[in-house]
């Protein structure tokens, strides 16, 4: 079932009753069936193999060995790879259980953390189930860690009307995000990148931007939903989106959004890589190459590098993702690498970091150079990928012609203007309020309740409920 | 609790507000040069064009204005279907008007579509009563789902109302007589020779069909005289087998209701392998346009001995 | 060396590499109070602890850090041995 199913708002009350109303020393494991029951709902046939992880992990890791933790990783990072990732050909999966990238990567988090002694494992396998099965975050995270989630799933909560209210408030901002922002940007978008030969470059510079408002909107949107939920039930789950489009560097961006992915690739891979001997040896080699450079830096060149890599490939099997992960692992190597001689530069310019104008660069700059990652991460196909690059910097047109290109892809024809104003208007309103957000702005908090009706107003008015049926088509 | 319960519902009531709001009155906002309302404000007319964006696209109303002394108009809708024709012209006859000539569209890739409402000003344009009617039209043949209702009462044309003071006056300067007044210039031959098309579902689509002779019917029991024009495709779309086909049955179905007033894109004497002619494989440039308009009203003139041209 | 000592002298090397004259640590101290302390940041203290206390950190031992406090223990205990 997904969060924008008809039946997801009837099962989210039914579970929120169940959980306040059944005795205290059964919430837990009340919470438990829930979850399973949630993720049976998507599709029974997914089940066994969530069961398999949670019960192979929970056994092997009781000891934390090695061992352990060798036979937990193949199995899996086996299920993941065969599922994800078509490697053999004639054993291709039909099927890809719901979640599980995100399930596996807590999984081995876990496995990872015990055996490395920063958390005991966990004896009662059915408090380890809930960790792993919880409803709220299994089907596209945050990827929660045991240290985070561990105790709060399993401690007693008591309904709370604040709470209620702060959820519910969050899950309308996710709902908002999702069926309204991105719900409209996603016909567009799909339109233009399925066949991105036929548009020129305002269309298609308009198609990326539009996918990077549509992919915030509809991952954060996700997110709230399940933070807000999770809230009301009393559990916080960890952030996974800080504003990160205001963000002013590419590295404080990675800090900013997806950020439990992106924290268990530096807890789980560049770390233990750049404490290696191999990662030693190597960066004493660059060393030799470059004596100038700082030892440190040297140190995460390599990490760098095979977490970005990997990081491309969690996303999917596609080239498009590998070369997406390439173009970050580059942007961030060299980030990394000119890290001292632009503190230097800076200082000799008299850079002044608090500067409106500068900021406003930094981040624009930041902005663009993740647009232009999104390229790849969007386009179909290589090849794609490339046209649409070649395109936007050799065609870029403002003709009347381009303008009204650029309007096709709304697909109601000649009503695509009033979308057009409409959606103009929406991502305004998106920018302004996260601005706001971004400053601490306490008009937004005094606004509350103006903000929820307008967003309820808005999600029914305005909002993308299930496959247009109404989409125009030339004849 | 208290202030959230009011903030939540002040939210819902403006969601009422609009929806009563677009599905009762929305079709008295005025939209002057177009539209089933402003069509039946006009009162008798001598020739009325009742289809979809060919209909729009590759009729040029000043011409016909010139043949039929201005007591003519062009109601287009995009992607407008047999389906939601048949409510269309019932509105239009609850208008109390008379129609010299009544002109529908021949468009065989419409049989073949799924039910729904391409454009959402059709929806915008009818009464509530007519409203229910399409409604029921749509929910008769089955496609519809809670999603579709949503959309059909609540989310569709909601842009277009909102944003009604800003895009109104754009439109009124589009648009004569409901036809488009813009010098669209042709495409290039190469870009006519390669552009795709695609007529994926060939299977035809039964309630289309069933509309198509229901209106055959309504129009009988009314006495209201019509015909049915194909207004020419680019040779590529014209010539696909696909196509020809489900043209065939278009024609059949007319034939079975005993119809023979209908003008297939070869009895009007236009080159569809000229590209000047055409924009896209349906519509044509403003050349275009005007070309057939001038050969359609010279045939209609030569068929029809009580038109009102001298 | 006393745990005192390792303090002092880890508290230089955060003020070197945050370049920030100002950065008091103490035992709670954790990346959520520093605000620059990043993958790269994380690393140079790494290598700057190494170099200052002329050891070697493993993979295992760097991953259990949750604050400064641990991170002078696993000094203090290295400096020892």
């Amino acid at each position: 079932m997904s969060f924008t199913s008809i039946w997801f708002p009837f099962f989210c009350a039914l579970s929120i009753a169940a959980y306040f109303l059944v005795p205290v020393r059964y919430q837990w494991k009340t919470l438990l069936i829930i979850s399973l029951v949630f993720y049976s709902l998507a599709n029974p046939v997914y089940l066994p193999f969530l069961l398999i992880s949670i019960i192979t992990t929970h056994y092997f890791m009781l000891k934390g060995t090695g061992k352990g933790l060798a036979a937990t990783l193949i199995i899996n990072l086996g299920l993941l790879v065969y599922f994800r990732y078509n490697l053999i050909p004639g054993f291709n999966s039909l099927i890809v259980p719901l979640g599980i990238s995100f399930y596996t990567f807590m999984t081995l988090g876990y496995a990872l953390d015990v055996y490395n002694g920063v958390i005991k494992p966990e004896r009662n396998i059915f408090k380890y189930a809930l960790f792993i099965s919880y409803f709220p975050q299994i089907t596209q995270g945050p990827i929660g860690t045991w240290e985070a989630m561990g105790r709060q799933l399993i401690e007693p909560h008591y309904f709370d009307a604040e709470r209620l209210k702060r959820g519910g408030y969050r899950i309308l901002i996710g709902y908002f995000k999702k069926l309204v922002i991105a719900g409209r940007l996603m016909f567009y978008v799909d339109t233009v990148f399925s066949s991105p030969g036929s548009y020129g470059a305002l269309t298609l510079c308009t198609a990326v931007f539009f996918y990077a408002i549509e992919l915030y909107a509809d991952f954060s949107g996700y997110m709230d939903i399940a933070a807000g939920l999770s809230e009301i039930l009393g559990i916080r789950l960890s952030e996974n989106f800080l504003r990160p489009y205001f963000s002013r560097t590419i590295p404080e961006y990675w800090r900013r959004w997806h950020i439990t992915l992106n924290e268990w690739f530096r807890d789980h891979l560049f770390v233990p890589l750049m404490a290696t001997e191999f990662n030693r040896s190597f960066s004493d080699g660059l060393k030799k190459v470059l004596p100038k450079a700082k030892t440190a830096a040297l140190r995460t060149m390599l990490p760098l590098f095979v977490v970005w890599l990997t990081t491309g490939i969690w996303h999917g099997a596609a080239w498009t993702y590998l070369g997406w992960g390439l173009y970050y692992a580059v942007i961030m190597m060299a980030s990394t690498g000119s890290a001292g001689i632009m503190k230097r530069v800076r200082k000799k310019l008299k850079w002044n970091a608090k500067n409106r104008f500068i900021i406003i660069f930094q981040t624009l700059r930041t902005f663009f150079i993740v647009c232009l990652g999104y390229i790849f991460f969007r386009a179909e196909s290589i090849q794609d990928a490339a046209l649409i690059f070649k395109r936007i910097f050799t065609g870029a047109s403002l003709s009347p012609g381009a303008v009204k290109q650029s309007l096709i892809p709304f697909g109601n024809g000649h009503q695509a203007i009033a979308s057009a104003l409409i959606l103009t208007a929406l991502i305004l309103g998106l920018f302004i309020y996260e601005l706001l957000e971004e400053r601490q702005d306490d008009r937004l908090s005094r606004h509350r309740l103006f903000l929820a009706a307008a967003m309820i107003a808005a999600t029914g008015l305005l909002g993308i409920f299930g496959q247009s049926n109404f989409l125009y088509q030339a004849f | 609790m208290k202030k959230a319960f009011i903030s939540i519902a002040a939210g819902l009531a403006v969601i009422a507000a609009f929806v009563i709001f677009k599905n009762i009155f929305s079709c008295y906002l005025p939209a002057k040069n177009r539209g089933i309302q402003t069509v039946i404000r006009q009162g008798d007319l001598e020739l009325l064009f009742l289809g979809s964006s060919t209909f729009r696209c590759n009729i040029d109303m000043p011409l016909v204005d010139e043949a039929y002394d201005g007591r003519d108009y062009d109601i287009a809708y995009a992607g407008n279907q047999p389906v939601a024709t048949v409510p269309e012209y019932e509105e239009l006859r609850a208008g109390g008007n008379s129609y010299g000539l009544m002109v529908f569209d021949l468009n065989p890739m419409l049989l073949s579509q799924a039910v729904k409402i391409s454009d959402a000003r059709v929806i915008w344009d009818l009464t509530f009563p007519s409203k229910l009617r399409l409604w029921k039209g749509m929910k008769d043949s089955e496609e519809t789902d809670l999603s579709t209702f949503y959309e059909f009462f609540v989310t569709s044309g909601m842009d277009d109302l909102i944003t009604y003071p800003i895009t109104e006056p754009f439109y009124l300067t589009r648009y004569y007589k409901g036809a488009k007044t813009e010098e669209t210039p042709a495409s290039s031959r190469e870009y006519l020779e390669n552009e795709s098309f695609d007529i994926s579902k060939e299977k035809v689509n039964e309630s289309q069909r069933a509309a198509v002779a229901a209106l055959v019917r309504r129009c009988r029991e009314d006495g209201q005289r019509f015909v049915f024009i194909e207004t020419p495709h680019y040779y590529r779309l014209a010539d696909d087998p696909k196509y020809r086909q489900l043209k065939s049955v278009f024609v059949k179905t007319l034939e079975d209701e005993g119809v023979d007033e209908y003008i297939l894109a070869e009895d009007i004497e236009m080159d569809n392998r000229n590209s000047e002619f055409f924009e896209d494989m349906t519509h044509f440039s403003a050349a275009g346009r005007r070309e057939y308009t001038r050969l359609l009203l010279e045939y209609l003139k030569d068929q029809s001995p009580s038109s009102s041209i001298d | 060396m006393s745990r005192d000592e390792v303090r002092e002298r880890l508290e230089k090397v955060f003020r070197e590499v945050f370049d920030d004259e100002t950065i008091v640590i103490t035992d709670d101290t954790s990346a959520e109070d520093i605000d620059a302390w990043d993958s790269l940041t994380h690393v140079e203290l790494i290598v700057a602890v190494e170099e200052e206390f002329e050891m070697k950190l493993s993979a295992r031992e760097i991953v259990r850090l949750k604050n400064v406090g641990e991170f002078i223990n696993l000094i203090h205990e290295k400096a020892g041995a």
